[in-house]
């Protein structure tokens, strides 16, 4: 077993490994194209996952809370000193492992679904590109290394959506996204230079060991909060920031699936939680958060109920989802939100891949009123994607449930009302999560029958398959 | 006597290069002497933050009137010659494949600009920083009559008169000042730090300072000179006005107006932090109806300059730091996108956006090159633009909150407008008019991918910039607000 501290010392190379896998997927066209470059991306993920499971079976061990390491000066003007430095604690380490870890099986995932592609290795080195700026973003131990990585992470998802750059339509759902998400990084960024100005810093450690005197309400922390809260519903897809989402789904599966489903859309509740001492400062801002999940929660998914589109329907679902997480943040509750944001990551990844295969299989078909039947020609689709559906709908077994009870559980605590609605919700997503499996598995095909359906090549299911494993373990937290 | 090597030298190159008689070697000659003068520089840089020497070099000229050949290169003078003494080889080299009339006198004007510009950002003395300021406007002018596109008559008499008025201005509070300072009077620009002017007075000299420089930058609303101009004018020409003669504006205001006139920098501040923000809003909204990529540039420029020029009077150190940083990778990123739009006139015959069209497919790498400058401009993080507009956002916050707030639209803006223009040239399908675009060659890369490489180099790594202006501004600041 390697040691602990070596480890820490050595944290840096788990955001550069993917760092590295772009700089030579992307120069080294020539030598990287095809099977090798989707080899040598995972293998980049998979270094990166590896490391941060050992450091994640180290802090278990260590008594140590968190560590912080520096690599260098960024930015040093006047009073603001910026460095490259990154913060290890279970918070971020539950993330990495989120990234790394879904990251790699949707990456082996896409060696599969992206064969044939002529831009395969720019597919990957894009990839590679988004996972390196992801980890920066849970890893950083300042406010402005989470920027770079939250701006990053907008460009890989502009460029992914769009990475199919010749049908119009994508490039204008990859514009949306990415200004719409500008539009809520500037909130964040505004609020990170408040915070400066206040706490004359933006690093963690420094801002929250202030907040000692600092009474409850305070319009400058409120203010801080309300800025944050912009960054994080443009990043999160919430309301009034959430029109980019389904648009997204114009983007490859796997895209959706690591981007718009597991790890980028959930940088806002990362965000929040991380500055959970702040924001439990500011109990107008915790009420606006909870109305606005609870409301995310509610329209998200009886928008889902009309889609007819597969991966509409788990776009919206995606919303209503992190609509959960919001209202678990507004009451408080903010490792229950990172309990469901993990649980949702495993299921709603797997969702999604499930809906790739799907959407190969029938040639591109994405209108589940086409399809119908499936269970026959793809049962282990079939089988995989139930699953998922029961995580999410929360019956008991499966992930979903514990995390989803545990958020209601908080919000009765809490008041009655939002636990009624919660669980208004519930039932909605249980309705057109099984409305949506149904329709595609169950009954008979409908739609054209000049290509018979076909199971998932081998590369594909092997990635999805691990992804089901994982939502039977929640012990986590 | 560095100082005045490092100044003089482009002089000499100008008149060689006149001298010879094949454009040839006329084009290459004056490559080889702008990098010899950036290899010079770069020696200073080392010399300068080595023992913090601003090589201050004194002639007397005419001592009578307090007229002095009086350099000297502090941090914010170097950072603003090494922009320039940087920008000058590509800017040369961007033509040297193209055949252009009378190329010996071309590239003698732009060295001779350089020279200019090396003079203005290192003169110490009120005199000599306005024959250089003259001489800067003298060859760009040609360069516009003489080489620009349709229209240049009237484009030019406007430009013209435009920086007529403002030198005038300029030479007239000089004068003023000059009277101001104690007997026996003169030009020196440490004299003009120590005037004590009456308020009333103050007032108009400021106004005509300003004026003088404003024009220049230009800010909303004297700006209605630029968009023509730098369309009109042709690439190289195009290029040394964004990149290089509108950073003179800005190191005007912080060189001659914020220290010499400090109160009613202070006073007035915030009347010319709202007007620059205005035009900040009003030219992101024309960028974004934009049709010609050439007009686009030229009004996402505008839009940067307002939040620089907004910058310079937040008056404290993170939005002086933030302007000059600023100005560095402006310049930079300009002359990127002025050269992406000469290479994609070179090769289409057009500049109209909508008629373009996937570009990706024929061109990855130009497409790509082109992305990340086009990420740079817009302030992503990680690249040279980053760097300065959180700082002069910054520096607007600690001014005033709802003009960080009004700050903030040049990255949404810039990003809505940018994108557009990468969308409709690089994606989609081709056209008949682009589906042979070459992709970017091995002779035009030895261009854009140095200077992509500084975006990306002093975005993850910005010290040696901020370090050189550090000190400079600090003391500026101290000295002249300290006491208010």
């Amino acid at each position: 077993m390697v040691n602990y501290h070596t480890l820490v010392t050595l944290v840096w190379l788990i955001p550069l490994s993917p760092l590295a896998g772009f700089l030579i997927i992307g120069l080294g066209t020539r030598y990287f194209t095809g099977i090798r470059s989707g080899i040598l991306a995972s293998v980049s993920v998979f270094l990166s996952f590896f490391l941060t499971f050992l450091l994640f079976l180290g802090q278990k061990q260590s008594a140590e809370v968190g560590s912080l390491v520096n690599f260098g000066n960024w930015i040093r003007v006047d009073s603001l000193r910026v460095g490259f430095e990154f913060l290890v604690d279970p918070l971020s380490v539950v993330m990495m492992l989120i990234v790394t870890g879904v990251g790699f099986l949707i990456h082996v995932y896409s060696i599969g679904y992206m064969k044939g592609d002529e831009r395969f290795n720019s597919f990957f080195s894009q990839m590679n590109l988004f996972t390196f700026s992801m980890l920066l973003l849970v890893m950083g131990a300042n406010y402005l290394i989470m920027f770079i990585g939250w701006e990053g992470v907008g460009l890989c998802s502009y460029l992914l959506i769009g990475f199919w750059y010749k049908t119009p339509a994508h490039n204008l759902a990859a514009r949306k996204a990415f200004i719409m998400n500008r539009i809520g990084d500037m909130g964040f960024l505004l609020g990170i230079i408040l915070l400066f100005i206040t706490f004359q810093s933006v690093s963690f450690s420094t801002v929250f060991s202030q907040l000692g005197p600092v009474e409850p309400g305070t319009t400058t922390v409120t203010l801080i909060t309300l800025f944050l809260l912009v960054g994080a519903l443009g990043k999160s897809a919430q309301i009034p920031l959430y029109m980019w989402l389904p648009d997204a789904m114009a983007g490859p599966t796997p895209v959706s699936a690591l981007i718009h489903a597991a790890t980028m859309v959930t940088a806002g509740i990362y965000m929040i939680a991380r500055s959970s001492q702040l924001f439990i400062l500011a109990p107008f801002t915790m009420y606006l958060i909870t109305v606005i999940g609870l409301v995310t929660a509610l329209v998200a998914a009886s928008i889902g109920l009309y889609q007819n589109d597969i991966k509409k329907v788990l776009a919206y679902s995606t919303i209503s989802q992190l609509g959960y997480m919001f209202l678990a943040l507004g009451i408080g509750a903010f490792s229950t939100a990172i309990f469901h944001l993990t649980t949702h990551a495993f299921f709603k990844a797997l969702l999604f891949l499930c809906a790739g295969s799907v959407i190969h299989a029938l040639h591109g078909e994405q209108d589940i009123r086409k399809m119908g039947g499936l269970r026959k020609s793809m049962p282990w689709t079939y089988w995989t994607f139930l699953i998922a559906t029961l995580a999410i709908t929360g019956i008991p077994p499966f992930s979903g449930f514990f995390s989803k009870d545990d958020i209601l559980l908080k919000a009765y605590a809490v008041n009655p009302g939002i636990y009624f609605f919660g669980l208004v919700g519930a039932l909605l997503t249980c309705f057109y999560m099984f409305r949506l499996f149904f329709l595609v598995f169950g009954g008979v095909r409908r739609g054209n029958h000049e290509h018979s359906p076909h199971e998932s090549p081998r590369g594909r299911k092997r990635g999805s398959d691990p992804v089901s494993g994982f939502i039977y373990y929640p012990e986590y937290l | 006597m560095f100082s005045l090597v490092l100044i003089s030298f482009p002089f000499l190159a100008a008149l060689l290069v006149l001298m010879t008689r094949k454009a040839a070697v006329a084009k290459w000659m004056s490559l080889g002497f702008s990098l010899l003068q950036l290899a010079l520089t770069l020696i200073f840089w080392h010399f300068h933050t080595a023992g913090g020497n601003s090589f201050s070099f004194f002639l007397p000229w005419l001592p009578e009137w307090g007229i002095n050949i009086h350099f000297e290169l502090d941090g914010i003078s170097f950072l603003m010659v090494l922009l320039t003494n940087l920008l000058i080889p590509f800017i040369i080299y961007s033509g040297i494949y193209k055949t252009q009339r009378n190329e010996q006198l071309l590239y003698a004007l732009i060295l001779f600009t350089q020279f200019a510009l090396n003079g203005v950002f290192g003169s110490r003395n009120a005199v000599l920083f306005y024959i250089f300021w003259e001489m800067a406007l003298v060859p760009v002018f040609f360069i516009l009559f003489l080489w620009g596109g349709e229209r240049r008559q009237s484009v030019t008499l406007k430009f013209f008169i435009y920086t007529l008025f403002g030198s005038l201005f300029l030479m007239i509070a000089f004068i003023y000042l000059y009277f101001q300072t104690s007997v026996p009077h003169d030009f020196e620009y440490t004299s003009f730090l120590k005037t004590n002017l009456e308020p009333c007075n103050q007032m108009w000299v400021f106004w005509m300072l300003l004026m003088s420089f404003v024009i220049k930058i230009p800010l909303f609303p004297v700006h209605t000179w630029q968009p023509d101009t730098y369309t009109v004018a042709p690439y190289q020409g195009s290029m040394l006005l964004g990149g290089l003669m509108m950073k003179m504006g800005i190191y005007g205001l912080i060189r001659w107006v914020l220290p010499v006139i400090p109160e009613f920098s202070l006073q007035w501040g915030f009347w010319i932090v709202i007007f620059a923000l205005t035009g900040l809003i009003y030219f992101s909204v024309i960028a974004l109806q934009q049709q010609n990529f050439k007009m686009l540039i030229a009004f996402s420029s505008l839009a940067h300059a307002g939040l620089m020029g907004a910058a310079v009077f937040s008056l404290n150190e993170y939005g002086l730091q933030g302007v000059l940083f600023q100005c560095f990778s402006h310049g930079i990123l300009v002359v990127l996108l002025f050269y992406f739009a000469q290479l994609i006139e070179e090769r289409t015959d057009t500049l109209i956006l909508p008629r373009l069209g996937g570009i990706k497919t024929p061109a990855p790498v130009f497409s790509l090159l082109l992305l990340i400058t086009i990420l740079g401009s817009a302030g992503l993080p990680l690249t040279n633009g980053f760097i300065g507009e959180i700082l002069m956002i910054l520096g607007l916050f600690s001014f005033q909150v709802w003009s960080s707030i009004l700050g903030v639209f040049t990255l949404v803006g810039g990003a809505i407008y940018l994108l557009y223009a990468y969308q409709r040239i690089t994606l989609g399908e081709t056209n008949p008019l682009t589906i042979g675009f070459q992709d970017i060659t091995i002779r035009e890369m030895v261009l854009v991918v140095p200077l992509v490489l500084l975006v990306i180099f002093f975005g993850f790594y910005p010290q040696p910039l901020l370090n050189l202006t550090e000190i400079p501004v600090r003391e500026l600041i101290s000295n002249a607000f300290s006491s208010h």
